[in-house]
C-alpha cells in the first residue's frame, strides 16, 4: 500500500513517499523515510515488501559508492539505473527483491532524470510517475497537471494535489509524506517528520505554556 | 493474465525487395495501466539487422543487452556482423538454453543478408518463447493482440514492395492491429531498412 | 473440466416472483442452486466463463447549472476491443439518464425496464417520477437478483420537483446519493482531475470542459477505456446531449494547446 511519486522539474527532480510503515491491518511506524539516498546526487524512492526495501537500498548504495571507490568516478542517473535494473533482473530468478523503484538523480551528462522501475525489473526513463495504488489515483492529475521545465513551487503544487487526492479518495490513511529534492547542489530534504521531534516540541510547548502562565 | 500480455506489445516484420520494415508500439504498461509511451522493444543489432521483442518488458530489456552481448563479441572474434539468420539461431539457443524456466518473449528479426555478390537478400523471423524457429515467407507478427496483426497483415501484404510501399503498408496493418488490441498502441515506431540506409518513423495515433 | 454436478440437481426450474410492478421475470436454470450457477458460469477462474463487455470510464457530478455526465466509449473483451463506438449514457426518459459501466446488456436491459416502469408511474400518477424513486426501483431490481451474476456499476440522474440529483446503483445492492461519482476501470485517473477541479459554481463551459477532460485523462492510462467522450448535461427542461469528441482528436488537441500555452510563456 506504499505510494512513491516522482517528477522531473526544471534542473531537479523531486521524490516523495508517504510516511507509513504498516504491517497487517497496523500502522506501526509514521515516520518511515522510504526514500534513501543513494549518493550525493541520487534518491531511490521505494515501495514494497519492508525487508526486501530496506536491504535492496543498501545493496545499491553501496555498490555504487564501492564502484566510486575502484573508479575514482561516479556513475551517471542512467548508468546506476541500469545496473540497479539488471541487479533487479537477475534477482528476479533467484532470490526476487519485491520493490518498485523510483530512482531520481542529477548529472553533468543528463541534467535532472527520474526512472521508473517495478519489481519485475522493467525500466523507463519518465518526466514523472507512480507507484502501486497510489498510481491509480494520481496518474490522471500528473497528466493533467504536469508541464517541462516547472518551477519548484509548481511541481510541489501537483505533489500537493496527489497527496490530496490520496487523503481523500484512497482507503488508506496517509498523513504525512516525505519530500526530497535532487538537483545540481545534491540532495535536500523538503519535507520529513519525525515523531521524536514532535514529542520533544510538545513538551517544549508545554514548558513554554507553563512559564507564560507563571 | 498471462505473464505474456502482463505489459502490452505489438510487434511486425515485413520483407520488400531489397529492403525490410519492422515496427513496434511503444507502450510500457501494468496490466491496464500505462506507464510509458516511449518504451524501445525494436533494437538495432547493426545497420542491416533489428531485433523486435514482445512479451514482458523485463526480459525484453535484460535480453536486449544479452543479445547486445553477444553480438559484439561475435563481431569482435570474426570482424564482422552476423546475418540475419544466424544471430536468429543465436536467439533461438539462448531461449532454449532456458527451457524449464523460458524468458518471457517472442523475438523476431528483421534484416538484409549480404551475398556473396554483394547484393541483399531480405530475411524476416522469429521464435517463440523458447526458441522454435520460424521464418515466414513475407511477414512475421508478435504480441498481445497476434490476431488482430494477422489479418491486415494477410489482405495487405504483397511481395517485393519498394521501400516506400512497404513503410505504408507495414504502418497500415499496426496502425490496424494496434486499434483492437487494449493493451498496445500509445505511438508506432518503423524501421524500414534498405541497402543504403535505415529510415525510422514514428506513427501519429490513437494513445487510448 | 467444468463442473457438471449441478445437472443431477432434483430442484424443478423455478422463477423469482414478479415484483409489484408488472416486472419482468426471468426462467432460472433448473439447477439446485441458480445463484451458485450463475457465480460459476461468470468467474474468470472457472474452465469455461463467460465473458462479458468490461472496462469504463463514466462520471456525473451535480453543480450549479445541473448535472453534467461524461462516458467514454469503449467495450473490450479480455484485451480485445470489441468497440470504440459503445453509448454509454442510456436515455431512459426525457428527464432521466443512466450510465452504463459492467456488464453491457445488463445495464442496458435494466435501464430500460427502469424507463417502461417510469412511464408506467407518469400515467398512473399524473406527475413525473422523482430520481430518488426512479433509483429505487433500480435498486430494489438489482438488488432481487444479488448473486445471479448481475454486473452493473451505474449512475441515475436527472430533474425533478426537488432539483437536480445524482444516485449510484450497483449490483451489489448498493444505492447511494452524491454530488460526484465515477464508476468503471478508470475512475481512479477520472477522479484525480474532476476532484482537484471542480467548484459549484462553474459556468456551463467549464464544466464540460472538466468532464471531457477527467475522461479523456483515463482513457489515456487505462487500456480498457477510450474512443470517444460523450457528454450530456441535465438541465431544468430536461436533458441535452452537449458533445461526442474522438479521443485521437481530443489527444492532440490538448497537446497542441499546451504547447501554445508553453510558447506563449517563454515568448512572455
Amino acid at each position: 500500500m506504499d505510494v512513491v511519486l516522482g517528477f522531473v522539474g526544471d534542473g531537479f527532480t523531486i521524490i516523495a513517499t508517504d510516511a507509513g510503515q504498516t504491517r497487517s491491518i497496523m500502522r506501526i511506524k509514521a515516520d518511515e523515510d522510504k526514500i534513501p539516498e543513494l549518493d550525493e546526487y541520487k534518491i531511490m524512492g521505494c515501495a514494497g515488501d519492508a525487508g526486501d526495501r530496506t536491504h535492496f537500498a543498501e545493496f545499491v548504495a553501496k555498490n555504487l559508492k564501492l564502484y566510486e571507490l575502484r573508479n575514482d568516478t561516479a556513475l551517471t542517473t542512467a548508468e546506476a539505473a541500469a545496473w540497479t535494473r539488471k541487479a533487479l533482473a537477475d534477482a528476479l530468478r533467484r532470490k526476487p527483491w519485491q520493490v518498485n523503484t523510483l530512482i531520481g538523480g542529477y548529472d553533468e551528462v543528463d541534467g535532472a532524470s527520474l526512472y521508473f522501475m517495478d519489481y519485475l525489473a522493467a525500466m523507463a526513463k519518465v518526466p514523472f510517475g507512480a507507484h502501486g495504488y497510489g498510481a491509480y489515483f494520481t496518474y490522471g492529475l500528473m497528466d493533467r497537471m504536469w508541464r517541462p521545465n516547472m518551477s519548484e513551487d509548481e511541481i510541489l503544487a501537483i505533489l500537493d494535489a496527489c497527496i490530496a487526492e490520496l487523503q481523500t479518495r484512497f482507503m488508506v490513511s496517509m498523513p504525512a509524506f516525505f519530500v526530497k529534492k535532487v538537483d545540481a547542489s545534491g540532495v535536500t530534504v523538503l519535507r520529513s517528520i519525525n515523531s521524536f521531534d514532535d514529542e520533544r516540541a510538545r513538551v517544549g510547548d508545554d514548558e513554554a505554556a507553563a512559564a507564560s502562565t507563571n | 493474465m498471462s505473464i505474456m500480455t502482463y505489459n502490452g506489445a505489438a510487434i511486425i516484420a515485413m520483407k520488400g525487395k531489397d529492403c525490410v520494415a519492422i515496427a513496434s508500439d511503444t507502450r510500457l504498461g501494468i496490466q491496464a495501466m500505462t506507464v510509458a509511451t516511449d518504451f524501445q522493444k525494436v533494437f538495432k543489432i547493426h545497420d542491416y539487422l533489428y531485433l523486435g521483442m514482445a512479451g514482458l518488458a523485463t526480459d525484453v530489456q535484460t535480453l536486449d543487452a544479452l543479445f547486445q552481448f553477444k553480438h559484439n563479441m561475435f563481431a569482435l572474434r570474426e570482424n564482422r556482423n552476423m546475418s540475419p539468420s544466424a544471430f536468429l539461431a543465436m536467439v533461438s539457443s539462448t531461449l532454449y538454453s532456458k527451457r524449464f524456466g523460458p524468458y518471457f518473449v517472442e523475438p523476431v528479426v528483421a534484416g538484409l543478408t549480404v551475398k556473396p555478390d554483394g547484393s541483399v537478400e531480405p530475411y524476416v523471423g522469429g521464435t517463440d518463447l523458447i526458441g522454435c524457429i520460424s521464418s515466414p515467407d513475407g511477414f512475421a507478427v508478435s504480441g498481445t493482440m497476434s490476431e488482430a496483426l494477422y489479418g491486415p497483415c494477410e489482405s495487405m501484404y504483397k511481395p517485393d514492395l519498394e521501400p516506400e510501399d512497404l513503410f505504408e503498408t507495414i504502418s497500415q496493418c499496426m496502425l490496424a492491429g494496434v486499434d483492437r488490441d487494449a493493451v498496445s498502441g500509445w505511438g508506432v515506431v518503423v524501421h524500414i531498412i534498405t541497402k543504403d540506409e535505415v529510415i525510422t518513423r514514428h506513427l501519429k495515433n490513437r494513445m487510448d | 473440466m467444468a463442473d457438471l454436478s449441478f445437472l443431477h440437481a432434483t430442484k424443478a426450474s423455478a422463477a423469482l416472483p414478479a415484483q409489484e410492478m408488472e416486472e419482468a421475470s426471468f426462467a432460472l436454470p433448473a439447477v439446485a442452486d441458480p445463484a451458485a450457477y450463475q457465480s460459476q458460469l461468470y468467474d474468470p477462474a472457472s474452465a469455461t466463463p463467460l465473458h462479458m463487455a468490461h472496462g469504463t470510464t463514466t462520471l456525473a457530478f451535480v453543480f450549479k447549472h445541473g448535472v453534467v455526465v461524461a462516458v467514454d466509449s469503449r467495450a473490450t473483451q479480455g484485451q480485445y476491443i470489441g468497440s470504440q463506438t459503445v453509448k454509454k449514457v442510456i436515455e431512459i426518459n426525457p428527464y432521466l439518464l443512466g450510465t452504463m459501466a459492467g456488464g453491457a446488456a445488463d445495464c442496458m436491459f435494466w435501464e430500460r425496464e427502469l424507463g417502461r416502469q417510469c412511464r408506467l408511474y407518469e400515467l398512473r400518477n399524473k406527475e413525473r417520477i422523482s430520481v430518488r424513486a426512479a433509483s429505487k426501483i433500480l435498486g430494489n431490481i438489482v438488488y432481487n437478483y444479488k448473486g445471479m451474476g448481475l454486473s452493473m456499476g451505474t449512475m441515475v440522474t436527472g430533474c425533478d420537483a426537488s432539483g437536480f440529483s445524482l444516485f449510484y446503483v450497483d449490483s451489489d445492492g448498493t444505492r447511494l446519493e452524491g454530488q460526484r461519482f465515477s464508476v468503471g476501470s478508470g475512475s481512479t485517473f477520472a477522479y484525480g482531475v474532476l476532484d482537484s477541479g471542480f467548484r459549484w459554481d462553474m459556468e456551463p463551459e467549464e464544466a464540460y470542459d472538466l468532464a471531457r477532460r477527467a475522461i479523456y485523462h483515463a482513457t489515456h492510462r487505462d487500456a480498457y477505456s477510450g474512443g470517444q467522450v460523450n457528454l450530456y448535461h441535465v438541465r431544468e427542461e430536461g436533458w441535452v446531449k452537449i458533445s461526442a469528441d474522438n479521443v485521437f482528436d481530443l489527444h492532440y488537441g490538448y497537446a497542441a494547446e499546451a504547447a501554445a500555452e508553453a510558447d506563449a510563456e517563454a515568448a512572455a
